[in-house]
Parts: structure tokens; C-alpha cells; sequence
């Protein structure tokens, strides 16, 4: 007998007793789906991300406009054009100073012309710089940079408008968080609306199948073959325009999509025996569709809605920045990026804001609703 | 296959027609008049004659008939605002600009996806795969309007590399263009990454490597003509995204194209110009559906074409 074995003996080792009801005890606590979903989902750092900023975003949009005492429609012509001022973050650029450049055949006139075309006075110009020389091809000018500190000129020194005033000098911080709420509202509106006709259509067409299938299917064919952009501006343009016909315009052909997966799924699903065995305990069609199909196709709805609700606020954007959106005094991101650019050349806060936020808000929907994918069904992870 | 197409044809025809319609009725239940831009200066009797004019005092099924009989023969009417001027000349005049740039987004865009889509798989997990994640991310989300003002006051306005707008030489056409291909491009990037992930995750890629072919050869030769093929279907979302970018590109850039002019018929409600565009939008978007149907049989004989969609 060699050292391994004796040190090893037979003796030394012990049988241990399996209990027939304890081999079948789960020593894991039990995940539910959704449990199992969101575990998935925390781990994904990008798509948490993204729920924080929209999370942010909806917070400063609800709050936002409480914050300071201006009325979102309340204009101030002697207030107009104002760049961010904000106490305390003057470093960050935010110190309400407006630079303008002017033109003139020596740095003196074009520094005079400044002062006259924007009718300021002499004492308020802080900061003069060259920024480009006379040359060939500016005819000769001097191109000068001038700071100046127009708070100061327009006699209100201790005002503070956080994110600078627009052409009616109306305050755009209460504006572009009004308006944030305004695109969100449309685009959780619209994916809501898209949700609920896709799942019925989808639904019935996928689980009567046969003849309703099939014409409910060409009636989709013949509307998928519509472009939406076609759509959506001759409703706008045929409704009036507003919070309701963008929506209505939305929604016209949002549907299909989901209509489609629906019916995909329930079709799979339909004939598993799940179903039978409900069917075979005299449930009703409705029963069936609402409590068995429904429920397990709920991941695909919701993975689908989430990436709707992004595409509502670009659609919704777009169009008001064609002209076709909200009528003013009201505001959406769109409205105001779409005013922002007409002298956004001079006064680029007007642009950046709400141009940033759309931006955040459209990566963060996007990356929550890829994280969701990959956490609700596993199989379809990209 | 050819019962397929004729089936595939008349759906076609069906949806353009319905689209037809409907915009021709919408256009006739359309508040205001063409003619309220005149100032309101206009005696009923002008008003009168112009309608006359432009075969507006028919009777709407006689107007719709008249309507559809020209649009088969490629005449549009002519436009409200600009004196006479057919719609179909319009249009002809103003598509060379928007081909061009839609042409040149597509390409670019594609290309630039498809080399993006290929890096982050071949170099899965790694930080070139998750940057070029984060651009396709940044390019599906972030609206090209938005994208395009950026460019222009950075790349424009501030540091002067490139002219403002306008649609005059080469170098015109470079911000607009990167301003249209930046979704173009994220979309195929994301897609060509899914499918070449599964490509190289199968048996025969596993099976050349076995045999120990090149690493150069696996990639180009195998995989990435597989991975190819069902790019193909995002031409579709493609071509929507560069009609919808159209509208707002042409206009902050001010090139002469077809969204532009679509734009400003609306709003001057230039009736006869806005149908003739949407038809034309529409059988763009209805073609390039079909031709990519067809192509994608055409190209990978795995899939057969057995009519309706999967």
C-alpha cells in the first residue's frame, strides 16, 4: 500500500445520507420572470445609464418649470435675446455675456458699428478681439469679436434667466422643459396608442387566422406599402394642427409593426397545449387571447413599445420643424429647435439646449429599450 | 416566381393607387384655398377665372378622374404658386440635387456601416467594438436635423472649413451628406455586427478554421459574404430615412432638391406639387421594398420566395 492511499483509507471517508425530499428543495430563492428580467437588465450598465438620464429628464421636466417665476408664455420685449445667465456658474460660460461680430474698416468702426446696429451703449462692451485680419476675401473688413455684457446694458443686472431668453425674450428654461414634457407626453401617448390597436389587430388576426387572417393581412400589406412620412404630413396637414392631430397622425400607421409581431407570436403560441388544455376547460375565445396569449407575447409588446416611444419624439420634432407641429405659444423640443434656428448663427444657446436634450433623450430610450430587448428575451439578444 | 412578382405587381399598383386617391381627396377637403396667399387680393371674379383656369370649378369626381388619367401619363398639373409651371417639370428640374445627395449618403453611408458593422465583430467585446457601438447609437438616435445644425455652426459657421449652404461645387455637398448618411450608416452598422457575429458563431466558419484556412480568408471570403446578404433588407428603413432627411437637410443647407420644394409647398399649400411629391415618394418607397425582395431571393438561394412575407 502505497502513502497516498493509506492517507486517504477507506475508513477515514463517510457515506452522506441523501434524503429523497431534500434532493428536490431549491436552494436558490425562486425568480419570477420579471424578477429574472430586471436582474438581467441592472447588470447592463449602458441601458442603466440611459434609465438614469431619462429618469433626470422627466424629473427637470415635471420640476423645471417651478423652479423660477416666469411664465412659459409670458413675453418681455426689453428682455429679448439674453444668453444663460445662471448665479454662481459664470466659469462654465453661463455669465450672460453676448458676443457679437461686427464689421468695419478699422477695429474702432467696427466696434462703433457694433455699438449703433445693436443699439448699446459704449460702457458695456468688455472685451474687443481681432478675429480675422483685413484680407482678399472679406473685401478688406476687419472681423472683430465683441463681449458684451447685455444684462448690464438692458438695465437688469440682477436678472437671471438660467437658460437665456428667445426672440420674445419669453424665459427658455421654463419653455424647453414645458416643451420636454410636451415630447414626452406625445411619444408615451403614441407608443400607448400604437400598443393597444397593434395587439388587438395582431391578436385577432393571428389567432382566428384563416379568412379574417388573411384579409386583415392584405389591408396591412397595402398600408405598409404607404410610406409613413406620406402619411403622417397629409393628416397633419389635413387636421388642425396641434397636441391631437400629431398623436392622431402618430398613430395612423404606428400600428402596424406591432400588429405584425403580435400576430407572429400568437400564431407560435396558439398551438401549444397550453392552449388546448385551457380550450379543453371551456374557456372562451377572449379568455384565451387576454389571459394566455396575451401575457406571453407581453415581452415582445413592451420591447416594441419601448422603441416606439423614441421614434414618436423624433416624428414629432421633425414635424414642427417643417412647419407642421404645434402652434406657438406652446412648445416642444421640436418647436423650439425649429425657432432656435433661425438666428442661431448669433445666439447659439437658443440650439444647444433643447438640441442636448432631445439628444439625451432619444440616446437614453434607445439604450434602455436594446437593454430591455436583451433582458426580456435572451434569445433575441444582438 | 413570376406568379410571385405579378402578385407582388398588383399590390403595388393597389397601394399606389389608394395613395393616389387618398391624397387627391384629402387635398379636396383641405381648409383654406390655394389662391389665399395672393394677399386677399384677388376680386371674387379673378378668383373665379383662376379656378376655371386650373379645372378647379369641375365637379370633384370629374377632377379626380382627369387627375388620375394624367398622373398615368406622367403629368401632374401644374403648380398654383409658380406661373404655369408643370409640376412634373418641377420635379425634374429639382430631383438632380436630391438624387446626388441621397446617392452620395447611401454610398458613403453604407460603406462606412458595413466597415463599422465588420470591426465590431471581428473585434467582439473589445473597445472598438463598444465605440462603434456607441456611435451607431448615437447615429439611430440623435435627429438628423439636429445632427445637420451642429455640423453647421461647428464645422460652418465657427471654424470656416466648410461653406454654409448652398449647392455649388463638391465641396458643398460635404456636410449635407454627412448630415443624411449618419443614420444610414448606424443602422447598417448595428445590423451588419448582428449578422456577422452569427455568421462566425456557425459550423462552417468553425469547419474552415478547423481546416486551418487563413484568418484574412475566414473573414473576407466566408464570413463576410454571408454576412452581406440580409443587409440587403435594411435598404428599406434606409430609403425612408433619407426621404424623411431630405425634408429638413436640403432645407438648413439650402440645396435646391425636392424636399426643399416640398417643404415650401406645404407651406403655401401648393396643392398640385405637394400630390406630385408624395406620389413620388411613395413609388420610390414602393419599388425599393420590392426590388428588395426580389433581390434578396435572387441573391441567397436558401430563401425561397413562397409569396407573402415571413
Amino acid at each position: 500500500m502505497d502513502k497516498a492511499t493509506e492517507k486517504y483509507s477507506k475508513e477515514k471517508f463517510q457515506r452522506v445520507h441523501v434524503r429523497e425530499e431534500l434532493s428536490e428543495e431549491l436552494t436558490r430563492p425562486q425568480l419570477s420572470f420579471w424578477k429574472d428580467a430586471w436582474l438581467r437588465l441592472s447588470k447592463n450598465k449602458g441601458a442603466i445609464g440611459g434609465l438614469i438620464v431619462i429618469l433626470l429628464i422627466v424629473a427637470l421636466a415635471l420640476v423645471g418649470p417651478l423652479m423660477n417665476d416666469y411664465k412659459m408664455d409670458e413675453a418681455n420685449y426689453d428682455a429679448a435675446y439674453l444668453p444663460p445667465k445662471v448665479p454662481g456658474l459664470g466659469w462654465l460660460g453661463l455669465d450672460g455675456m453676448q458676443t457679437y461680430e461686427v464689421q468695419g474698416t478699422t477695429v474702432d468702426d467696427a466696434v462703433q458699428r457694433g455699438i449703433t446696429g445693436y443699439e448699446i451703449e459704449e460702457q458695456y462692451v468688455l472685451n474687443t478681439e481681432v478675429v480675422e485680419e483685413p484680407n482678399e476675401s472679406n473685401d478688406n473688413y476687419y472681423k472683430v469679436a465683441m463681449e458684451v455684457d447685455i444684462y448690464a446694458a438692458k438695465g437688469l443686472d440682477d436678472t437671471y434667466y438660467w437658460f437665456g431668453t428667445d426672440n420674445m425674450g419669453r424665459d427658455l428654461w421654463t419653455r424647453i422643459w414645458k416643451g420636454t414634457q410636451i415630447s414626452l407626453l406625445i411619444g408615451v401617448l403614441a407608443a400607448l396608442i400604437d400598443m393597444v390597436i397593434g395587439v388587438l389587430y395582431g391578436g385577432i388576426s393571428g389567432y382566428y387566422g384563416g379568412r379574417t387572417d388573411n384579409i386583415m393581412q392584405r389591408i396591412i400589406e397595402v398600408l405598409s406599402g404607404i410610406p409613413n412620412l406620406v402619411i403622417v404630413i397629409l393628416m397633419i396637414m389635413l387636421l388642425d394642427p396641434g397636441l391631437t392631430a400629431i398623436i392622431i397622425a402618430l398613430s395612423i400607421t404606428g400600428w402596424i409593426g406591432m400588429a405584425r409581431i403580435v400576430r407572429g407570436q400568437v400564431m407560435k403560441l396558439k398551438g401549444q397545449e397550453f392552449v388546448l388544455a385551457a380550450r379543453t376547460l371551456g374557456a372562451n375565445d377572449k379568455r384565451i387571447l387576454m389571459k394566455h396569449l396575451i401575457p406571453n407575447v407581453l415581452s415582445v409588446i413592451i420591447i416594441n413599445t419601448m422603441f416606439t416611444i423614441p421614434s414618436a419624439i423624433f416624428f414629432e420634432s421633425f414635424l414642427s420643424f417643417i412647419g407642421l407641429g404645434l402652434v406657438p405659444p406652446d412648445a416642444s423640443l421640436g418647436t423650439l429647435i425649429d425657432t432656435a434656428f433661425d438666428d442661431y448663427r448669433v445666439y447659439p444657446y437658443m440650439l444647444v439646449f433643447p438640441a442636448v436634450i432631445i439628444s439625451l433623450l432619444m440616446i437614453g430610450f434607445n439604450i434602455l429599450a436594446d437593454g430591455m430587448r436583451d433582458a426580456l428575451d435572451p434569445k433575441m439578444r444582438r | 416566381m413570376a406568379k410571385y412578382l405579378i402578385q407582388r405587381i398588383i399590390y403595388m399598383i393597389i397601394t399606389l393607387l389608394i395613395i393616389i386617391s387618398a391624397t387627391f381627396f384629402l387635398m379636396k377637403i383641405m381648409p383654406g384655398s390655394p389662391f389665399n396667399n395672393l394677399g386677399g387680393k384677388i376680386t371674387p371674379e379673378q378668383q373665379a377665372f383662376l379656378e376655371e383656369k386650373y379645372g378647379l370649378d369641375e365637379p370633384v369626381p370629374v377632377q379626380y378622374f382627369n387627375y388620375i388619367t394624367g398622373v398615368f401619363q406622367g403629368d401632374f398639373g401644374v403648380s398654383f404658386q409658380y406661373e404655369n409651371r408643370p409640376v412634373s417639370q418641377m420635379i425634374l428640374d429639382r430631383i438632380g440635387p436630391s438624387a446626388e445627395l441621397g446617392a452620395q449618403a447611401l454610398i458613403i453611408g453604407a460603406i462606412l456601416g458595413i466597415i463599422l458593422g465588420m470591426i465590431a465583430a471581428i473585434k467582439h467585446n473589445t473597445w472598438l467594438d463598444y465605440s462603434s457601438n456607441i456611435i451607431a447609437v448615437i447615429g439611430i438616435s440623435i435627429p438628423s436635423f439636429v445632427f445637420a445644425g451642429l455640423l453647421q455652426y461647428y464645422l460652418a459657421v465657427k471654424w470656416q472649413i466648410f461653406p454654409v449652404s448652398f449647392w455649388e461645387s463638391p465641396i458643398h455637398t460635404v456636410l449635407p451628406t454627412i448630415a443624411l448618411m449618419i443614420f444610414p450608416m448606424a443602422i447598417c452598422a448595428r445590423f451588419m455586427r448582428t449578422e456577422m457575429l452569427e455568421v462566425l458563431g456557425s459550423d462552417y466558419i468553425e469547419l474552415a478554421r478547423a481546416k486551418g484556412v487563413s484568418n484574412n480568408s475566414i473573414m473576407f471570403k466566408h464570413a463576410l459574404r454571408n454576412a452581406l446578404i440580409p443587409v440587403i433588407t435594411v435598404l428599406g428603413p434606409m430609403t425612408v430615412s433619407l426621404m424623411t432627411g431630405t425634408l429638413v437637410i436640403e432645407q438648413i443647407f439650402a440645396v435646391p432638391g425636392i424636399g426643399e420644394q416640398f417643404v415650401t409647398s406645404i407651406n403655401t399649400n401648393d396643392y398640385p406639387v405637394i400630390m406630385g411629391t408624395t406620389i413620388l415618394f411613395a413609388v420610390l418607397f414602393v419599388v425599393v421594398i420590392l426590388i428588395v425582395d426580389l433581390l434578396y431571393g435572387l441573391i441567397d438561394p436558401r430563401i425561397r420566395i413562397t409569396g407573402g412575407k415571413e
